[in-house]
């Protein structure tokens, strides 16, 4: 019974002209972002490729280890093919300096591609392949209603529960098996073009592609549900498209936004201003503080030379040792600026960073109401291409720059302590550094099993929600009228 | 006659309860719209504040002359309401000796978790929300007449075929367009009643934004229309209107840039450094050889002539130094014609991959409404171009107030520091009101003739059209 429902099912789908037309503009949109996924990440290449030898130039140039600097650049990551994220918004580039600026994103540089922006795998799955599924299901119900074929159906003794479930799986099978065929396509491209995927990078675009097909159902079980509900297909098609706009188009942008609005994090230059308020407040104590242990050393000084009793080698010695006290004074003093410099910069940066983290987490949280969010969110986890990856580039240079001081400054007292160098640089002979030994900066992504595990909450939202439907579905149906 | 099937088509909207939850739906988006665009353009200009006088303020601190000053990107009101590339484009820029250093620190990069959703303005309600509202209501309107018999007992009376077909359009134009308008009024109102002031020629550019809206929403209802009429079910024109709508809407604009990118290859600012260096490396062993060549010819005239005197070797080593000063000075000058010649040639690509990918995508109706709203409120890809023109100009007249600072610090003998009210300010224009019409123009043309063309397609269709 069960095999004979599918069957029909599916047959109504595969044969409609309605399938080979939606079916054809999904297949070739798949296909064609599959292959300006791999355009876009050659030409990432290229540029990748041109800032490591611009950079490789100028260190060969240089001549003195004191002088090293470097830009480092970010390697793209294939899984950039499949899901954009935000890997165009963050710039590609950043000098080592103190403070880490990343500049030269792809959109600040190339403004037209941020006129339209992309359109990723992701993008035609999230719009496209959703339209696609409520346009196959929102009268799956109704419609053989209207049509009159769900009253001859039950004339025969078919299980209401059979039968919903008939329509759920015969659906599935009708619309995702057949939209294998282009992203098996699409996966022969990049074989074909020879992109770098290593066995991490299968593993995350197959994940990819199951989350992909989970959001996929999801569309298709609400199409079966609203259907469910209602006695026409006009009216499910108004509700499934209302649904539709806001859990693709509003609910997402609506949550950041909201987040934004309640979660105030301070700009850059208000932080600046703080810390140099901050900055006057303790340069002003010091100054102080320094100008009382100098007017006491003063006054002792006076004290001292004004002395009868006491020898001239007495108070030679009584000063040098008045003036070590001061001087230690200060010193302490000094070291206490800098600390309280430090600390209060560290304590701004540290507020900066949890209400920006509290504002991602509550923007995405509100947004995760949409499961075109929680699928989102989830794709550009498994690409590494979502909010993280800028922060994690970031870090990773922040952590490189460490690492080149030190080597930089090592090399650099090595060098100093190195007299035959020194007089050929005197001498304007110095040879260039031996750049082989600079270390490189290679940045890494997270483990698999870091980002499966960040992906499973997203995964987790897009079953319960499938779930939801599903079951939506056959109680709607078990009380529908076929009448 | 007219007026009444007007009427009826107007009734017909207007009642149903379909309208009343998508106007609702349309209304609070509208609205939502113009609220968050108030806020957020009331939070740029605390932002651009507090960084204007953070940045003063290390003149207040300074005793010396700095060279380097930041100018940022002055927030527009307009700009919050239609976005366009203004988070894409860096807001502030370093100048320096003359020139300044690429522009920074743009809305998404700094925060990237706006970039990941993207933001909900106006542009994006009007672009989403309006061709999606016309679709709904006017998919149905000939062949869901003639599906439910009611278009057969219309003709059962005189009524002429060119009549109904108009009085269907523009029915269904007064039913979803004058509605919109109250939203839309509401949204105008609350720009003053937030404290926003618009200039005369704001005010212009908004409403013709407007007008733009609804000539948009009159594209997609005509071809609505038009596939209607050329369709027999309403479930075939839905299907068709809904591709069209993911094309027009989604496809196609993004689909226009890729493509122009794939057809003129635009060098990248690395590529470009990376060739500056290979022809300062280039010009560098060409120096070497000269500097050889030039010792050599030179000793040998020194050694040819007998004269051995302190005197002619030191005018030997003088002659040699000048001599390579005028080849440095040559290459630097040829390596800056080399450099600005790339520059040149980026430039120009990049304006025509631009140009095509703009002309390609004006086969959307949707992409035409982003180039005409983007163009009105000042964030189109000449926003950049402006703001680059403005920096570069700038940094003009700030080094030669600085050179001038520091010759008359160099006269007094004594560093006299500036005060932040002697800095010349930057001052950032959008285009002038004439010139944005004079861009805006040809897209308002083209939605007219999308107009024209459908509202035609569909007179014609539907005097063909059999109402059986």
């Amino acid at each position: 019974m069960l095999g004979t429902l599918i069957e029909k099912e599916l047959k109504s789908i595969l044969l409609s002209p309605k399938f080979v037309a939606v079916f054809s503009v999904c297949s070739i949109l798949i296909i064609l972002s599959f292959f300006l996924g791999i355009e876009d990440y050659k030409a990432a290449m290229s540029q990748y490729e041109s800032v490591v030898s611009n950079n490789t130039q100028q260190l060969k140039k240089t001549t003195s280890w004191g002088g090293l600097s470097t830009t480092v650049g970010r390697r793209p990551d294939p899984m950039q093919i499949f899901v954009t994220g935000i890997t165009h918004d963050v710039g590609r580039q950043a000098p080592i300096a103190r403070v880490i600026k990343l500049y030269n994103s792809h959109y600040s540089e190339n403004t037209i591609f941020a006129v339209f922006r992309s359109m990723d795998l992701m993008f035609i799955v999230q719009i496209v392949l959703s339209l696609f599924a409520i346009l196959f299901t929102y009268d799956s119900i109704c419609g053989e209603k209207e049509a009159g074929t769900l009253k001859l159906s039950f004339a025969n003794q078919v299980p209401r529960a059979r039968y919903i479930a008939a329509k759920i799986l015969g659906s599935w099978i009708g619309l995702v098996i057949p939209l294998l065929i282009p992203v098996l396509l699409g996966v022969l491209l990049v074989i074909i073009y020879d992109i770098p995927m290593t066995k991490s990078h299968w593993l995350r675009f197959s994940v990819l592609m199951g989350v992909s097909f989970l959001y996929f159902s999801f569309f298709l079980c609400l199409g079966i549900l609203v259907s469910s509900l209602t006695r026409r297909a006009s009216t499910s098609f108004l509700y499934l498209l209302v649904i539709w706009v806001c859990f693709v188009l509003i609910i997402p942008r609506a949550g950041v936004m909201i987040a934004g609005h309640f979660v105030k994090v301070p700009t850059a230059t208000q932080i600046a201003s703080k810390y140099s308020i901050k900055n006057r407040e303790l340069v002003e104590e010091y100054r102080k503080v320094t100008n009382e242990i100098m007017d006491k050393e003063t006054a002792e000084q006076k004290a001292l030379f004004s002395s009868t009793s006491l020898s001239r080698e007495e108070i030679e010695k009584r000063y040098k040792e008045l003036s070590d006290k001061t001087l230690a004074g200060i010193k302490t003093r000094g070291a206490k600026l800098s600390e309280d410099r430090a600390a209060y910069d560290a304590l701004l940066k540290e507020d900066w960073r949890n209400r920006k983290a509290v504002r991602e987490k509550l923007g995405f949280s509100l947004s995760r109401f949409s499961p075109a969010s929680a699928f989102q969110l989830a794709a550009d986890n498994l690409a590494e291409t979502g909010i993280d990856l800028k922060y994690k580039y970031e870090d990773q240079i922040r952590n490189y720059r460490d690492i080149f001081s030190r080597f930089r400054d090592k090399k650099d007292l090595e060098e100093k302590d190195d007299y035959q160098a020194y007089q050929a640089r005197l001498e304007g002979k110095a040879k260039p550094i031996d750049i082989s030994e600079v270390p490189q900066f290679e940045f890494s992504g997270s483990d698999i099993d870091q980002l499966l595990q960040k992906t499973v909450i997203d995964i987790g939202i897009l079953s319960f929600y499938i779930l939801l439907a599903v079951a939506g579905s056959f109680i709607a149906f078990l009380r529908y009228d076929v009448r | 006659m007219l007026k009444l099937i007007i009427f009826k088509e107007l009734r017909e909207i207007i009642l149903s309860t379909k309208f009343a939850a998508t106007f609702g739906v349309c209304s609070l988006l509208i609205i939502m719209a113009f609220y968050t665009g108030i806020k957020n353009y009331q939070n740029s200009v605390e932002e651009y504040n507090a960084s204007r006088a953070a940045e003063i303020s290390q003149y207040e601190k300074s005793d010396s002359i700095t060279s380097r000053r930041t100018v940022f990107l002055p927030p527009e009101p307009l700009a919050s309401l239609v976005l366009g590339i203004s988070n894409d484009i860096g807001r502030s820029a370093v100048i320096y000796d003359r020139s300044y250093q690429a522009f920074r620190d743009s809305t998404y990069s700094v925060n990237p978790v706006f970039a990941v959703f993207r933001f909900m303005d106006l542009e994006f309600v009007f672009l989403i929300v309006l061709s999606l509202f016309a679709i709904l209501f006017s998919f149905d309107a000939i062949n869901g007449e003639k599906e439910r018999g009611t278009l057969r007992l219309s003709f059962a009376s005189p009524v002429p075929r060119a009549i109904f077909i108009f009085g269907k359009i523009t029915g269904a134009f007064a039913a979803l367009g004058l509605p919109l308008l109250v939203p839309l009024l509401i949204g105008l109102l609350l720009l003053p009643v937030m404290g926003v002031t618009l200039s005369a020629g704001e005010w212009l550019r908004l409403i013709i934004l407007i007008v733009c809206g609804m000539l948009y929403l009159g594209v997609f209802l005509t071809l609505s229309v038009f596939i209607s009429c050329i369709t027999k079910h309403s479930s075939s024109s839905f299907l068709f209107m809904l591709l069209i709508w993911v094309c027009s809407v989604l496809i196609i604009p993004r689909a226009s840039a890729l493509l122009a990118g794939n057809m003129i290859e635009v060098p990248s600012t690395s590529k470009i450094y990376y060739q500056r260096l290979q022809m300062a490396n280039q010009q560098s062993r060409e120096y070497l050889t000269k500097l050889n060549d030039i010792y050599n010819r030179f000793y040998k005239e020194l050694a040819q002539s007998g004269d051995t005197s302190p005197e002619a070797m030191e005018q030997t080593q003088k002659k040699i130094s000048v001599t390579l000063e005028n080849i440095q000075a040559d290459m630097d000058k040829n390596l800056g014609i080399y450099v600005s010649r790339l520059y040149e040639e980026r430039y120009n690509r990049q304006a025509q991959q631009e140009r095509l990918a703009l002309w390609i995508a004006r086969i959307s109706p949707s992409a035409v409404l982003t180039l005409a709203s983007t163009e009105l409120c000042g964030t189109s890809l000449g926003l950049r171009n402006n703001y680059r023109e403005k920096v570069a100009i700038y940094s003009g007249f700030y080094s030669d107030f600085i050179e001038k600072r520091e010759k008359e610090n160099q006269d007094d003998m004594q560093a006299n520091p500036i005060k932040p009210s002697e800095i010349p300010e930057f001052i950032f224009q959008a285009s002038e009101p004439a010139l944005i019409m004079r861009k805006v123009f040809p897209d308002i043309a083209i939605l007219l003739i999308f107009n024209l063309v459908f509202f035609s397609g569909a007179f014609i269709a539907f005097l063909r059209y059999d109402p059986r």
